[in-house]
């Protein structure tokens, strides 16, 4: 039986882990920057500057000098909590990357909450009626919006709810002084833009796993033994079907918390995806380093709760190697 | 069985992200059948929307919402090279002179000028009564102090490029109200240049990169509200020097990330207009024409089509005027710029230019003549491009395969990579590129750049003295008869030898809401005076 120290450790062990994982990723980032072709000083400047006017450029924003010198002075910038300027915005990064992260955060979260249990329902809907034609239908719709790209489901939206009855913008605009209502208001489309796709796959998952424990023994056992009908579908056929959908819907929140450029970029909504975009588009180094740092550690906890979320539905699990 | 499905788990699902946004984007361009050629277009460019308004009938007081796609930088009127910077600039920021829809100098800031008997110095006067919005006048100091900027050896500015080898100092005159410009040479259509990129006439205090915090300028407009890379909310200058011309009380300026997302702004009404940065045509193609008001107007700009003449093939003048002769012009027009265009003829003397050569022939498709050409042999290249180029590429590559006689590859590389710097960068080096060259005040500019043996951007590395001799004689004459005659002989000898070949010069087409009057828009700027909403 697993204790509670065992849980301690497993948190300690990944946590132990984040600096080693963030430190390969710094220096990825970096290198990639470099060897990748591309000039900052001719993207802000344009193909008509000179070249002397693109050096002179560079060298002002502190992009001259060799790479391996200017990764160890930004990581001791950034250990001590410096995170630069941004070369293309010229804007501190730490309070940019921040707020943008805020904003991504806050998408990915209403897009998991109107989505998960529609697609929670709409799974168990379809196991329930396994095979009937509601079921087909149901399999359809999913698998379609599963395998639709983003823009496709966003552009759709915005014809229906913004060209046509003209319930929301087009722009999800976030500007100083916006509500919180009008943020609201703004994030709809989006959010269901990037919870569509996700929806589909996790009520195929939810489907299946349902699917499994109506054929298992312990169904027909506490069926036999005449449990009630809604017992048995949260304490037995709930519990034992959702862990497979607990760990997709783990890194469907990863992947939505860390931004969804496609969706960003439609809809122009100010959070990390876009930003990581356009960083790595002109080679905005210090952007990208603590974005892609900031989006890790992001990745990073959600996983862990992912899998601390699985532990306590199954108490078989252990999160070390099983022995065997 | 658990831990198999935790494992499989761990696997995220695969993502469009970015190559999905790009995919699609081009699948929708391509569904709607066509694309531009314009990616790194610098320039607003626009014409009469509507009839002029009655007077009595004008509302006052409405905002206008304009829209561009974000830059992703930090706007600066200095440096900024983007449609968009370029637009939250000169709602707030003059120039000296604008350009009008038939490609005349018109006055703004300077109110009239004139040119020295030897044509190396011109006089700009300043007109009088101008404030900037922080209530200082304006003086010849600060339009000395802001052209100091621009040609400064230490300029960031692209705009230098304009000035560079040609103008010489700026220094305000003995009268106190005027600014002499001397040059090194005459320069005839000199005032146009004062319209080009980056030449806001800004306080001679102005400290660069400060714009976004400080947004200043003579202009229209007072920035409210600046949140970058969202949007730009502006209210009129209650001191404009022509406000009795502004009839709008605000003006927004909404930023998108893609040109897609412009288009359905539009039609859900969140914006007013697509003026300032030119929409792909295959996107706008989509609008019911009947539901807006659609304007167009000719542009300098043009995508060159540059032909290595000092290496094999295109040593040979006969192949580089038999591609010439395999283009169909009217099949690029239509399929690349989705019908807003008209045909090029390898001369840079587009329809916007006051002065057109005469006694060229459009050239056509005519396979005889590129057989006759070829004399039977067959040229193979490949055609480099940045991905803005890329369906001009793919055009002009199945052309050429189907006439006979050639046998043509393309190459598209990522912009970063084929405008790389150096002189050996792919846009300036390979053999056949195509690049876009965004509109420019004076086609001098463009013989300068392109057919010089000096300039670092001769893709073509074409060297012709005769030429050469020839644009120094327009730039110096100031005789209407005279330059006519000196177009028509540099044309000819650019249609003759063809080291660059000029296929189609777009037209934009622009939409805006019925409730917009009194746009007149013109060939590189948005004009805001006698617009209003209502």
């Amino acid at each position: 039986m697993r204790t509670r120290s065992d849980t301690r450790r497993v948190v300690l062990r990944r946590a132990a882990q984040i600096p080693f994982v963030l430190l390969v990723v710094s220096v990825l980032v970096f290198w990639l920057v470099a060897v990748v072709p591309g000039n900052p000083g001719r993207n802000a400047l344009s193909q008509y500057a000179s070249a002397a006017q693109v050096a002179a450029w560079n060298a002002s924003h502190g992009l001259d000098g060799s790479t391996l010198h200017r990764y160890f002075s930004w990581l001791g910038d950034f250990v001590s909590g410096h995170w630069g300027t941004s070369v293309m915005l010229d804007t501190p990064v730490l309070g940019l990357v921040l707020g943008r992260l805020v904003n991504s955060l806050l998408l990915g979260l209403l897009a998991f909450v109107l989505m998960t249990p529609i697609a929670v329902a709409v799974g168990f809907y379809q196991a329930h009626r396994a095979g009937r034609p509601s079921d087909r239908a149901l399999t359809i719709a999913a698998v379609s919006l599963s395998s639709m790209p983003e823009f496709v489901v966003g552009v759709g939206l915005i014809i229906i709810f913004s060209v046509t009855i003209r319930w929301f913008p087009v722009h999800s605009e976030i500007v100083g002084g916006t509500s919180w209502s009008e943020r609201l208001r703004v994030m709809v489309l989006p959010a269901i833009t990037v919870g569509a796709a996700s929806a589909g796959y996790v009520a195929r998952m939810v489907r299946a796993g349902v699917i499994e424990t109506l054929a298992s023994a312990s169904y027909r056992t506490a069926v036999l033994k005449g449990l009630p009908r809604g017992r048995i579908l949260l304490r037995h056929v709930a519990r034992n079907s959702l862990l497979p959908t607990v760990a997709v819907l783990g890194t469907q929140l990863a992947a939505m918390l860390g931004g969804v450029v496609v969706v960003e970029t439609l809809f122009n909504y100010p959070g990390i995806g876009q930003l990581i975009l356009d960083a790595v588009l002109k080679k905005d180094i210090f952007v990208l380093e603590a974005a892609t740092l900031v989006i890790a550690i992001v990745s990073i906890v959600v996983l862990l709760a992912t899998d601390l979320g699985y532990l306590a539905l199954d108490p078989r699990v252990r999160l070390r190697a099983e022995p065997a | 069985m658990h831990a198999r499905n935790r494992t499989d788990s761990r696997f995220p699902r695969r993502r469009p992200a970015v190559l999905g946004l790009v995919g699609v984007t081009a699948t929708l361009a391509l569904a709607a059948c066509g694309s531009t050629s314009s990616g790194g277009s610098n320039n607003n460019d626009a014409t009469a929307a509507s009839a002029t308004p009655v007077a009595d009938k004008i509302v006052k007081g409405g905002t206008l919402t304009v829209s561009g796609v974000d830059p992703g930088t930090a706007v600066d009127p200095l440096t900024t090279a983007s449609p968009a910077g370029t637009g939250i600039v000169a709602a707030v920021a003059e120039q000296l002179t604008r350009i009008a829809a038939d490609g005349s100098a018109q006055p703004v800031l300077a109110d009239k000028w004139s040119v020295s008997g030897d044509g190396k110095t011109w006089t700009f006067h300043v007109r009088q009564g101008v404030t900037f919005q922080d209530g200082t006048p304006l003086t010849p100091k600060d339009v000395v102090a802001s052209y100091d900027r621009i040609i400064a050896p230490k300029s960031p500015s692209p705009g230098k490029s304009s000035f560079a080898g040609l103008l010489k100092d700026v220094i305000a005159a003995a009268d106190g109200e005027s600014v002499d410009f001397h040059l090194a040479r005459p320069f005839s259509d000199f005032p146009a240049l004062t319209a080009g990129s980056n030449t806001y006439i800004l306080p001679a205090d102005y400290k660069a990169g400060s714009w976004e915090k400080h947004p200043v300028g003579t202009g229209p407009f007072v920035v409210k509200q600046y949140s970058r890379g969202q949007s730009v909310h502006y209210e009129a200058n209650p001191s404009y020097w022509d406000k009795a011309h502004l009839y709008l009380g605000a003006l927004d300026f909404k930023l998108y990330k893609d040109a897609q997302a412009r288009v359905l702004a539009l039609q859900s009404g969140e914006i007013d207009s697509l003026i300032g940065e030119p929409v792909e045509a295959s996107l706008t193609a989509a609008l019911d024409p009947s539901k807006f008001e659609v304007a167009t107007v000719p542009n300098a700009g043009f995508t060159a089509f540059a032909l290595r003449a000092d290496q094999a093939p295109f040593d040979d003048v006969k192949v580089r005027q038999a591609i010439a002769w395999a283009l169909d012009r009217e099949g690029i027009v239509k399929t690349v710029l989705g019908g807003a265009g008209t045909l090029g003829n390898d001369t840079v003397y587009g329809p916007v230019y006051q002065i057109k050569p005469r006694g060229l022939a459009q050239r056509q498709q005519d396979p005889a003549k590129v057989k006759e050409l070829l004399g039977g042999k067959t040229v193979s290249f490949t055609i480099t491009a940045s991905p803005a180029d890329e369906t001009l590429a793919t055009v002009i590559q199945q052309q050429l395969n189907q006439v006979g006689g050639f046998k043509v590859k393309i190459k598209i590389l990522p912009s970063s990579e084929y405008y790389a710097d150096g002189n050996d960068a792919p846009w300036l080096s390979a053999p056949a590129t195509l690049t876009y060259w965004a509109s420019r005040p004076s086609p001098s500019q463009y013989n300068n750049f392109l057919y010089f043996k000096s300039s670092d951007w001769n893709a073509s590395k074409y060297s012709n003295p005769e030429l050469e001799k020839l644009s120094a004689q327009y730039d110096a004459t100031t005789d209407q008869a005279k330059r006519q005659e000196l177009v028509d002989q540099i044309a000819k000898i650019e249609y003759d030898e063809v080291p660059v070949i000029v296929p189609a010069f777009g037209k934009s087409k622009t939409f805006s809401s019925k409730k917009v009057h009194g746009l007149h828009l013109l060939p590189s700027s948005t004009l805001y005076t006698g617009v209003w909403v209502g």
